[in-house]
């Protein structure tokens, strides 16, 4: 079953290509992330499915049917955007009900929607006041009560919380994935932080120069990366060659032997450390050495990654 | 920092030469006698003169009503050339923008001369009964005044967010819904503004005016040149001093708009 479908889709600016021949399919109701580094065409494959850019190759499909002569406010996609993009000279109240007013929806059916869409986004106190007297967090739950309130069948989000501080990042995670979960959406959030990607998604897209590097569930690209640049986009990683890897706390350490020491950091639930200056091992903090200590580093096949 | 003693005097010598002429004009049109250099004693007795005589109202009549129009279409006009220039890529756009100062740095005597022949070969200058004859000097006003309301206008858009057209249309609306209910109402401020403005030059311009306009119909300034050149009475004072207070009541209000809101 598959909500979106982007297939073999290509866009070029000049001679930059920004998204090159990538598909994907997003199902409905899942939490998708699209991952990668800053200029990897994220955005662009973003505003492709908005209709805001025409792709200069392949199609995308939404519930089956191509899109390509659909208008942006014809298509059942909201986007929140990066700046938010709320209309300064409206009210909250009036920024969300905005998109109900021009499609001619029924007024008596605008006020309780909206309402529901503040509640949701916890700004239902703050419907009468104007955009300038906002934080920048409440903008973006502006941005996106305004999206939600049309019931869209998907919801694209590009970097809702590169904007926001750490603290308040780390409560908008918490609070996007409870809301993912209680209306039922499906949403594509576009992001470069892995951690972020991580604790939120159910699967993640990581794109590198306009192309799809691998499509799984956080768990798989951990476990098993596809490519040298999945391999190091997660966590850390020891590239033994051009084919094997390893995770820092699958290697193991045993007193005695021909390598060194040469870091040791204390991390609070565990230690650190640099090998020979090149590999880096974790440990529990019951086995505990100092720069300069004689070691042994062990793994078994089953330990290493394949690339 | 402080003004030095030298700096204060030119200071001081600029604004003497800037305004003790206008300063002077407004002071005898409120003289009691009928010298114009000498003064006799305060009195309203210019302004019940000018506000009694015919000639002079009707003329002032004429230039609010020329200015009310050339403003309307000169806002409405400056306004969508603006937003095209900004909106729309296509041939010859840097050609238009271009375009847009010539009025502004072109001497007005030659826009005068100009239209003065575009009028007299299409007969619009003649033909015309009384209140349809202010329509070509309307017209000429627009010619002179929308650039000034382009240039404001797309200053203002200099500085829009194009992300929140791409909002409105992600939200549902179509062309029109974005542009009156997004676009124009962001816009409005620097509307006003031009408006202002080219009300403003409208109703205080001379060398146009004059070549443009046919028999029998008369504006404000062409009427108080006629006026001054038998001789300079307090009561032309008066009728100036009334329009030195409209223009500053209106430049005012542009300022006013002309700052960025929130
Ligand atoms: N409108 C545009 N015109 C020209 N180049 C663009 C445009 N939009 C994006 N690009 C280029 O396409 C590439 C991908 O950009 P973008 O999709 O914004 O990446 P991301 O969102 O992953 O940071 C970048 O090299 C960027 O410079
Ligand atoms: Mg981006």
């Amino acid at each position: 079953m598959t909500l979106l479908a982007l297939d073999r889709v290509t866009k070029r600016f000049g001679t930059t290509t920004a998204v090159d021949d990538l598909t994907l399919d997003i199902r409905p109701g899942e939490f998708f992330a699209l991952l990668g580094p800053s200029g990897c065409g994220k955005t662009t494959a973003m505003r492709m499915i908005a209709g805001f850019e025409t792709p200069d190759a392949g199609r995308v499909l939404l519930d089956g049917q191509d899109v390509a002569g659909t208008p942006p406010e014809q298509r059942p996609v909201n986007l929140v955007f990066q700046s938010y993009a709320v209309f300064p000279h409206l009210s909250v109240a009036r920024n969300v009900a905005y998109g109900l007013e021009v499609t001619n929806t029924p007024k008596a059916e605008i006020a309780p929607r909206v309402a529901e869409a503040l509640a949701l986004v916890k700004l239902d106190q703050r419907g009468d006041a104007m955009p300038s007297q906002l934080s920048g967090g409440q903008q973006q739950r502006v941005a996106l009560a305004r999206a939600l309130v049309k019931r869209p069948k998907l919801l694209l989000l590009d970097e809702p919380l590169s904007a926001l501080d750490r603290k308040l990042r780390a409560e908008m995670q918490s609070e996007l994935k409870r809301l993912q979960r209680d209306v039922g959406i499906a949403f594509l959030l576009v992001t470069h932080d892995q951690d972020e990607a991580m604790s939120m998604a159910d699967r993640i897209a990581v794109m590198q120069a306009g192309k799809l590097e691998q499509v799984g569930t956080p768990a798989d690209l951990y476990a098993r990366p596809a490519t040298r640049f999945v391999a190091g986009f997660f966590g850390e990683m020891n590239f033994l060659d051009d084919r094997r890897a390893i995770r820092p706390e699958r290697v193991r350490l045993s007193a005695g032997g021909s390598s060194r020491v040469t870091e040791a950091v204390f991390l609070g639930d565990r230690w650190s450390y640099v090998i020979d200056g090149t590999l880096r091992a974790t440990a529990s903090t019951d086995c505990t050495f100092a720069v300069g200590d004689a070691v042994t580093t062990v793994w078994t096949d089953a330990d290493l990654l394949r690339l | 920092m402080r003004l030095s003693l030298p700096l204060k005097l030119v200071l001081g010598a600029a604004l003497l030469v800037l305004y003790a002429p206008i300063a002077v004009l407004i002071a005898f049109s409120f003289n009691a006698g009928r010298r114009v250099s000498v003064w006799q004693g305060f009195s309203f007795d210019w302004y019940v003169r000018a506000a009694n005589d015919a000639r002079l109202i009707e003329a002032f009549g004429n230039s609010l009503t020329i200015a009310a129009i050339a403003t309307v279409i000169s806002t409405l006009l400056g306004t969508a050339t603006a937003i095209a220039l900004w909106r729309f890529s296509f041939r010859g756009k840097s050609v238009l923008f271009g375009l847009l100062g010539v009025p502004v740095v072109v001497p007005e005597i030659c826009l005068g001369v100009a239209l003065l022949i575009v009028f007299a070969r299409t007969g619009l200058m003649t033909a015309l009964p009384y209140p349809a004859s202010l329509l070509p000097i309307a017209l000429a006003h627009v010619a002179f005044a929308f650039p000034f309301v382009a240039i404001v206008v797309r200053a203002r858009l200099a500085g829009f967010d194009p992300r929140l057209i791409e909002a409105s249309r992600d939200l549902g609306a179509g062309e029109w819904a974005t542009l009156t209910r997004v676009l124009l109402p962001l816009l409005r401020p620097a509307m006003v503004a031009g408006a202002l403005l080219a009300f403003t030059l409208s109703l205080d311009d001379f060398v146009i005016t004059f070549f443009t306009t046919g028999p029998g119909t008369t504006t404000f300034p062409v009427l108080v040149y006629s006026m001054v050149r038998f001789s300079v009475t307090p009561e032309i004072n008066a009728a100036s001093t009334v329009l030195i207070a409209v223009t500053l009541a209106l430049a005012a209000l542009a300022y006013k708009f002309q700052k960025p809101s929130t």
